[in-house]
């Protein structure tokens, strides 16, 4: 099923300065690597420097789909930061433009119910689909559960001294993933939706990745000068 | 799923106006005596048949209960609880209307997104004809999807006689 799902995925790469600060970053997710002997000879100038999620300068990896050939490396249109060697190297294809995939930093899925049992089975499940799916399962927590109570009079005439209590409660678990593109995101969460118990419910909240805005610029004479790409 | 539990021990903090100052029993044996919602009275000559959900007091809800609906209306922050309260006393009327005399035990409703799932027991010789049973399966599906607007399915299981269904004598 992930062999499959890989061929959904399409191509994303990250080409980040060494001296960037993470929240510039176009961060990338880790779906398909390809060792960079194979790309070399591919690559007119493979000489740049990746800046992975957790700001440490790892090799250089580039992905790259089934489709294109070697020698073309997709590009984000408008605003990405890149050293000045890429820009002349890199050729855009035109019709995948528009196909772009999201890119969601985080997923959060919190998910409630009555009992918390039902919450164990279906935080298994979860995990499950996620190693076979290999994607980055980040952390599975527990908040501290919520219970609404109610004191009612336990007969219907007087007797104010007895009381009957009653109690609902709600139990919690949150997931998180990291790094996931838009097209796995929406396999990952139907699968799970699909799952879901009955008494059960569900939140997901997106954490998506977006370019910088027009206008903001940096200072001149910095080294986070943006070069724009005119294609 | 109305998940109220009657609370059997008194450990915790509990917000009733000047009862907290006289006193509270905090054994569970003595608690267990006060509980007489849904219990039933034994009988001197030990006849009377009980199914396992009316052998089982309320107090064991979750523990060796379980619920008859299933939904997340009563969860902390989820709405829609009087339209499916309403829904299931309805759909709990419509049943017993449609298949009478045919059902064994209790009807549980389970809601997942906006499809229903109804469960229940049926007495295979009380319904005279298995294609009865066939029929009365598409008709209620059918009448209730239209009426409900949502997804309903049956998921019906067969009993020889309602001796099957006994738990305990009391």
């Amino acid at each position: 099923m992930a062999a499959s799902l890989r061929k959904l995925v399409p191509t994303t790469f990250n080409l980040v300065l060494k001296q960037v600060r993470p929240e510039r970053l176009v961060c990338s997710c880790k779906n398909e690597f390809i060792s960079l002997n194979t790309l070399q000879e591919s690559l007119v100038k493979p000489s740049f420097e990746t800046l992975s999620f957790r700001r440490c300068i790892g090799t250089s990896s580039v992905a790259q789909t089934e489709k294109q050939k070697a020698d073309v490396v997709k590009v984000k249109k408008q605003k990405i930061l890149e050293s000045e060697e890429q820009t002349t190297e890199t050729m855009v294809s035109e019709d995948d433009e528009e196909d772009l995939d999201v890119l969601y930093k985080r997923l959060i899925i919190e998910v409630k119910g009555h009992d918390f049992a039902v919450l164990k089975s279906y935080t298994k499940f979860v995990k499950l689909a996620a190693k076979h799916l290999q994607l980055n399962f980040q952390q599975c927590s527990t908040p501290p559960k919520h219970i609404f109570r109610q004191s009612v009079l336990k007969s219907v005439h007087i007797f104010k001294k007895h009381f009957v209590q009653y109690e609902q409660r709600t139990h919690y678990q949150i997931y998180e993933l990291t790094k996931i593109t838009g097209s796995t995101a929406d396999t990952y969460l139907e699968y799970i939706q699909r799952n879901l118990p009955e008494g059960v419910a569900m939140k997901v909240t997106k954490h998506r990745l977006e370019n910088l805005p027009d206008h903001l610029k940096p200072p001149q004479n910095s080294p986070l000068q943006i070069e724009h790409s005119t294609s | 799923m109305a998940a109220l539990i009657p609370l059997r021990k008194c450990c915790q903090t509990i917000s009733i106006p000047y009862i907290a100052s006289r006193g509270i029993q905090t054994s569970v044996i003595l608690q267990k005596k006060n509980v007489r919602a849904g219990v039933y009275k034994i009988s001197t000559k030990k006849n009377v048949p009980l199914t396992y959900e009316e052998a089982k007091a309320p107090y064991k809800l979750g523990v060796e209960k379980s619920w008859n609906t299933w939904n997340t209306t009563n969860l902390k922050d989820e709405g829609r609880k009087s339209e499916t309260l309403i829904e299931d006393e309805f759909i709990r009327n419509f049943m017993m209307g449609t298949w009478h005399r045919m059902i064994v035990s209790d009807i549980v409703i389970k809601r997942k997104h906006n499809m229903i799932n109804i469960a229940f027991y049926v007495n295979r010789r009380r319904s005279l004809a298995i294609s009865k049973v066939y029929f009365l399966v598409g008709y209620t599906e059918e009448l209730l999807s239209c009426l409900l607007k949502c997804p309903v399915k049956l998921e019906i299981q067969s009993v020889e006689s309602d001796k099957d269904m006994i738990f305990k004598y009391i």
